[in-house]
């Protein structure tokens, strides 16, 4: 009879442990699919910067200097490797655009053309993705990691060695400034 | 999110069970009128027919027994599965035609916008996508819409897109589709499409009806019959409208407070929510518009009521929505600020920087010489050369300057507008001649969306949608010239005694009226009226496809008016609160 109970008990704290095991997969899947979500925006980006450079190009013929760092940051973000290299990159990339679009603010030809407001517009709105990619995968991070600290999921965790993810932070206080851009 | 997946699902399936219990319900109770209806006029004829009294009447016979009773509910079954099943096919299709939504124009910029800010959420719920659609009209309001095959949409009014900056629009679009996520949309849609759309559908016979019987030559027993059709349709008006509000009493005003809160869990900007719903409830908001029956889709009821602003048992049971005034203390809190906080901050950007929009460049100077009766006649422009005396494609032609004499349709540019002029198929946009010069339009962007303009007259052909977006939008702004001559139209408007009927359309069709760019392969005419009584602008327009034609300047000057009167109307009213 304590053998039967043994056995059963034995069952059911492996099916238990199989749920918690199915359920961490599933959220460090989250974050993996959340993650890529930054990776095609930030990519989105990197696409319409070159179109941007020359458009800008056309008007801004003695900001030459302005247009080459933000084409410089491009190719430094396209390139970066790990994480914290991407993150640097990716901020710094963002601080040039800032740059170029107060320079921008003196080109009033320049902010009437229609395909620079085309640009303008599609530019804000890949920079509301990537921050909606980093909110949801920042929140998909935090879930994940209050999973595998929290009892009994840690035990699960520690012995399928599963890890925690870093956040995507910003660097720098200036950064957490909202750029400000009008037309 | 509030809920998860499992419980949505089990929320989801316990309203629909309730909602069609109470379908069943009333279908029950309709049944038991009728019976007791028709066994009371079935007793009162049997009365007078054989002089029984009326002493005898005896009250139990006009209810039923209990074998008369699984009858009706039988029957009251099958017709509450048959009305569930009908409205359950197709039923986001029937929203969008009750709507009147449409597809979004890749060329306008506020439709871009629009897009873009759906795609945004798409990555903010982690790839949930929701179809955006725009209802045509001034009015502010947006509403989202669910069906059992899985398809959401989001529908945003022409007068919300141009009046929202883009966080608020945002912070709306995040609001419906905290309906879409929380699972309270298929019910709200699935509720609403049960009667409100009955409702909407039937209550623009009674003008047609009447339309029709006024205008119908025949009379007396025709006129006769569509009396008592319109009657009956007035009948089952009251029947769906109190059906509707007792099904209202499964729509919680709790789920527009969760709605919001995922909305600011979302964009976690609690202020642009708040200003945009301050905004929507301050402007006109829908009523008296198509789809104004299936209002508790709607973020905001169309019509402002007591029901809605109170807090009684009553209005939890059947008002739809919360108050505004809730709504916006609740997230002005989450915002760290106060009404008076919010309306100097709507105040400081209440202005768009306007623009000027200049003339169109002037026709090339390309003039031609053609040969007639033995003779080179000329030189012509383009438009006087296709404006006359039918340019003929066999007609030898030559540049001014040059010696290649050729036919005209060898020439391009005069080929371009001898086929268009000549064509029975449907014409591209690149094919459109200007109705008074023959001279091909040009596409340009005014107020964000596309137009044609005539380079030698600077008339336009507008859409019809398109002209309600221009109005509302207000980006142009306008020169001294064009304020002058609206000042003088308008004085000499108030002078004209006889007003033309801008009402009904088709009266004013003229047999030389101008050709529609659109539609002349049809040989269609556009028939001249005023935009509107108020309004005395002279316009064009196709009785096919609605297309407007403003001359030069009568654009202008109609925004001007509508913009001036709405200043003036506004202006009224704060000094009346």
């Amino acid at each position: 009879m304590a053998f039967v109970i043994l056995l059963v008990s034995l069952v059911i704290l492996v099916v238990f442990g199989i749920m918690i095991y199915n359920s961490l997969i599933q959220q460090r899947e989250n974050v993996r699919n959340g993650w890529s979500q930054i990776d095609v925006q930030l990519k989105r980006r990197h696409d319409l910067i070159p179109n941007l450079v020359a458009t800008a190009g056309k008007y801004m013929q003695h900001e030459r200097e302005t247009l080459e760092n933000v084409t410089k940051a491009r190719q430094q973000a396209v390139d970066a490797g790990n994480l914290k290299d991407r993150q640097a990159a990716e901020n710094f990339l963002t601080s040039t655009l800032r740059s170029l679009f107060a320079v921008v603010e003196n080109y009033p030809n320049l902010k009437a053309d229609r395909q620079m407001s085309q640009l303008h517009e599609e530019l804000t709105s890949t920079e509301n993705r990537i921050a909606f990619a980093r909110q949801y995968y920042n929140d998909e991070v935090n879930r994940y990691n209050v999973a595998i600290a929290t009892v009994p999921n840690n035990v699960i965790a520690q012995l399928f060695q599963f890890e925690k993810f870093d956040f995507f932070e910003i660097e720098n206080i200036e950064q957490r400034q909202a750029p400000k851009v009008e037309f | 999110m509030p809920y998860s997946f499992t419980q949505i699902e089990q929320r989801k399936s316990y309203v629909i069970q309730t909602v069609f219990v109470a379908l069943f319900i009333l279908y029950f109770l309709f049944g038991l009128i009728l019976y007791s209806g028709a066994q009371l006029a079935w007793y009162g004829l049997r009365a007078i027919t054989l002089e029984r009294l009326l002493f005898k009447f005896d009250p139990a016979i006009i209810f039923p027994n209990a074998k008369e009773l699984l009858g009706i509910a039988a029957v009251a079954l099958l017709f509450s599965l048959a009305h569930w099943y009908y409205v359950s096919q197709n039923l986001i299709t029937r929203v969008i035609g009750a709507l009147r939504a449409e597809i979004l124009n890749p060329d306008d910029a506020y439709h871009r916008t629009f897009q873009n800010i759906i795609e945004e959420l798409q990555v903010a719920t982690g790839g949930r996508y929701f179809t955006p659609l725009v209802i045509p009209t001034m009015a502010m309001n947006a509403c989202a819409a669910a069906d059992f095959e899985g398809r959401t949409i989001i529908c945003l009014t022409e007068g919300l897109l141009a009046k929202l900056n883009r966080a608020q629009i945002e912070a709306v679009v995040a609001h419906e589709a905290g309906h879409i996520l929380q699972g309270d949309s298929l019910e709200t849609t699935l509720t609403i499409s049960l009667f409100n759309l009955m409702n909407e559908f039937l209550k623009h016979y009674p003008e047609r009806i009447f339309k029709f019987s006024f205008y119908s030559v025949r009379a007396g027993f025709a006129s006769f019959f569509l009396v008592g059709v319109t009657i009956l349709v007035y009948i089952l008006l009251s029947v769906t409208h109190f059906a509707s509000l007792v099904l209202n009493m499964f729509m919680s005003r709790q789920r527009e407070f969760r709605a919001d809160a995922i909305a600011v869990r979302l964009t976690r900007d609690p202020l642009a929510l708040a200003e945009a719903l301050y905004i929507i409830s301050n402007n006109w908001r829908g009523a008296g518009l198509p789809g104004e029956s299936l209002a508790p889709l709607f973020i905001v009821n169309h019509r402002a009521n007591r029901l809605d602003e109170g807090d009684s048992l009553t209005a939890d049971l059947f008002s739809t929505h919360p108050p505004i005034s809730q709504r916006l203390s609740i997230l002005l809190d989450m915002a760290y600020a106060d009404i008076a906080t919010l309306e100097a901050a709507l105040a400081k950007c209440a202005h768009k920087p306007r623009t000027i929009i200049p003339a169109l460049n002037p026709m090339p100077e390309d003039k031609w010489l053609f040969h007639r009766e033995g003779k080179w006649v000329g030189p012509f422009g383009l438009a006087q050369l296709t404006g006359i005396d039918r340019i003929a494609p066999n007609m030898l032609v030559k540049k001014m300057g040059g010696k290649d004499v050729k036919l005209a349709l060898d020439d391009p540019a005069l080929r371009k507008v001898i086929q268009s002029l000549q064509t029975d198929r449907k014409l591209k946009t690149d094919d459109y001649l200007c109705p008074r010069c023959h001279v091909p339009l040009l596409a340009r962007e005014y107020e964000s969306t596309v137009v044609y303009q005539c380079p030698s007259c600077q008339g336009y052909l507008i859409t019809e949608e398109n002209v309600a977006r221009i109005i509302v939008r207000e980006e142009v702004g306008f020169s001294e010239d064009i304020i002058r001559m609206a000042r003088k139209m308008q004085e000499t408007n108030k002078k004209v005694d006889h007003v033309m009927d801008a009402g009904y359309e088709g009266r004013l069709y003229a047999a030389d009226g101008l050709m529609c760019p659109h539609c002349r392969h049809k040989k269609a005419r556009m028939f001249r009226r005023f935009f509107s009584t108020m309004y005395h602008v002279v316009i064009d327009k196709c009785v096919f496809c609605g297309r407007v034609w403003f001359d030069k300047d009568e654009l202008e000057i109609l925004q001007f008016l509508i913009e001036e009167g709405r200043a003036g109307y506004a202006a009224t009213r704060k000094d009346n609160v």
